[in-house]
């Protein structure tokens, strides 16, 4: 029966072991239960979170810490306000507003499949890019089209390939369906924006699985660059800036701690592995995880390296754009995910968990290790891109990961603003100087 | 079948434990909770995949249900009250390590499921935790905890036929390729 299966694998999965809960659970927990007479009033009904452990005993206490506190926060924007009035004569003019386009994959809820949006970077101006459920939208350099993921036949099983559309959402694209069966996911798009690096995979010949790149105009052209064992995907992130190079992930399918980075030379010659071996590298919700400087002479990235007691721990990579002489230039952190390199070459910013505020958020760091600084005042920011110009990121924020919005934010933590206001499950942001 | 963990406690004896703990009663309230331990701590592990956190929730839910016992309705069972505030602990406890939850692009949540059965092991763990909440724990209520689809309204505060709508909506999602139709949702 298909429900007992999944019955069956629901109690394997989530199995927690011998020994669970501990035998001592209830008797622990009742002996954190206020007594009966604290937490019923007299006429014995209960009396709302008295009798919690939660519960402020001193009720007029916490009333007049309250009043304190309103009347301090009164007092400091009130200073604030004189204080910036009389600065503000001499304060110059803020930064030119946001320019570009930035395009993301939103879940929509009526059928909670992907579908790309669009929207200025001064948040005007959002809008579906094409009508159909599609992912993995990745913008050209030259920032004229995006390629997407599609399943033309409208189901996975039916095949997977690419579609290329133009900025503007016009001239959609199909690429047609590998004959052979060979799906086309992911992608990155080569610096003179001619072909695409693609992740190749076919579930009936896992041989097949592996790295490929094709002309963008059609898909034409294919050629294979790496072959895998054991039926591991290669997901390209970037091409080095000159071209010459692919740096990709390589690990399962949907076990996106536990894949490695590579490097492969564009004609499939020299792979290296770039992530320390025993590292682990993140892949997929919170997009790339590094990405290459400028000049194509280093690439940054996230590795986590987990341990029992810690098992997000995790930091800041930088290697050599031969992918040799990784090293770490961050402290061990919590949970972090991506590390992407300034336009400018002068920051990476990367994610992981603010010890201080208790929140995932973001922090700057110079390549050489140097002046870290978490960019304030966020919490809950995860997964940030870099505006063109290296001056602003945008970023994704909110309660979870199905109540997202994105937001941007200057370099130097200022004029922090919220783009969209419909809260979802936020993927796959890029944002290009296009108008 | 619905093997509930609070079977054997009549309506009669759980209706009269539940006056007394509303009196304040602490004994009769650990004779409520205790056949609520097991299930309890089930659901907030496979919620949240942390053995330590679960019997956090347990605790939190626990002490959250002695001060809000008052709230529980005449003639209402104890456990599927008890499990929906568990559920809500741990979506409260997640809102708050949210960077933690996974999620891939569709197209390769889709190739998971294309040998047409259902997903396994990691594969599972991470689909569920895509899952809408309201999805996940109606899921893990009826599946996990083979709650009847009663219990899992009552737990989450909709109705039958809600759970029921819940159910197959994230039946779609853990296993896209099948039928939903071939899946029985026992009522």
């Amino acid at each position: 029966m298909a429900d007992e299966t999944l019955r069956r694998n629901l109690d394997r999965t989530f199995d927690p072991g011998p020994g669970y809960p501990d035998p001592l659970l209830l008797s622990r927990t009742m002996a954190m239960l206020e007594p009966p007479a604290a937490a019923a009033g007299r006429d014995g009904r209960w009396k709302g979170r008295e009798g919690s452990r939660l519960s402020w005993p001193r009720t007029g206490l916490r009333l007049a810490a309250a009043l304190l506190i309103i009347v301090l926060a009164i007092a400091a924007v009130g200073t604030f306000l004189v204080a910036h009035r009389a600065l503000s004569p001499s304060v110059p003019a803020g930064p030119p507003p946001p320019r570009g386009t930035i395009v993301f994959g939103r879940v929509v809820n009526t059928n909670d499949n992907e579908h790309i949006f669009t929207i200025r970077a001064d948040g005007s101006g959002e809008k579906e890019l094409v009508a159909t459920s599609t992912c993995c939208v990745v913008w050209s350099h030259k920032g004229d089209r995006l390629s997407l993921t599609t399943s033309p036949a409208g189901g996975s099983s039916s095949g997977i390939t690419k579609a290329i559309v133009k900025a503007d959402g016009s001239d959609y694209r199909v690429w047609p369906l590998d004959t052979s069966g060979l799906n086309l996911g992911a992608t990155a798009w080569s610096p003179d924006d001619s072909r695409l690096a693609l992740e190749g995979w076919d579930n009936s010949r896992p041989s097949l699985n592996g790295l490929y790149t094709a002309d963008v105009t059609d898909g034409g052209n294919r050629r294979r660059l790496t072959t895998t064992t054991a039926a591991l995907h290669d997901i390209p992130i970037s091409y080095s800036p000159n071209g010459s190079r692919i740096l990709f992930w390589r690990g399962q399918p949907d076990a996106q701690t536990q894949g490695q980075l590579f490097l492969v030379d564009a004609d499939g010659t020299h792979l290296t592995q770039v992530s320390p071996p025993g590292m682990r590298v993140w892949v997929g919700f919170f997009g790339d995880p590094g990405g290459w400087s400028p000049d194509g002479s280093q690439i940054s990235f996230a590795a986590t390296s987990s341990t029992a007691s810690d098992p997000g721990r995790s930091a800041v990579f930088v290697a050599a754009g031969d992918g040799t002489n990784s090293k770490r230039i961050s402290d061990w952190g919590d949970y972090t995910t991506s590390a992407r390199w300034s336009p400018t070459g002068d920051w990476i910013v990367f994610d992981t968990i603010n010890a201080a505020a208790g929140a995932h958020t973001l922090f700057l760091v110079h390549p050489d290790g140097s002046g870290t600084t978490p960019i304030t005042p966020l919490a809950g920011g995860c997964c940030a891109v870099w505006s063109p110009g290296g001056d602003r990121l945008v970023f994704t924020r909110g309660s979870s990961d199905q109540v997202l919005d994105l937001w941007t934010v200057m370099v130097d933590g200022s004029h922090l603003t919220q783009l969209t206001h419909s809260p979802a499950s936020l993927t796959d942001i890029g944002w290009s100087a296009t108008a | 079948m619905h093997a509930h963990s609070d079977a054997g406690m009549d309506d009669r004896a759980e209706q009269a434990l539940i006056k007394r703990a509303k009196a304040g009663d602490r004994v009769a309230y650990e004779q409520l909770l205790e056949p609520a331990v097991r299930p309890a701590t089930r659901l907030a592990f496979a919620m949240l995949h942390d053995r330590s956190e679960a019997e956090d929730v347990f605790q939190e839910s626990a002490l959250r249900a002695w001060v809000r016992l008052g709230n529980l309705r005449d003639e209402s069972r104890f456990q599927p009250w008890f499990l929906g505030i568990v559920a809500n602990q741990c979506r409260e406890i997640r809102r708050g390590r949210w960077w933690q939850v996974l999620r891939l692009p569709d197209a390769r949540a889709m190739r998971a499921v294309d040998d047409g059965a259902w997903l396994e092991g990691e594969d599972l763990r991470r689909a569920v935790q895509r899952l809408p909440y309201s999805q996940r724990a109606a899921v893990l209520l009826h599946f996990h905890l083979d709650m009847p689809l009663s219990d899992v309204g009552t737990a989450l505060g909709i109705s039958e036929s809600g759970a029921k709508t819940r159910i197959h909506r994230a039946l779609k999602r853990l296993r896209p390729a099948m039928a939903v139709s071939e899946v029985r949702v026992n009522g």
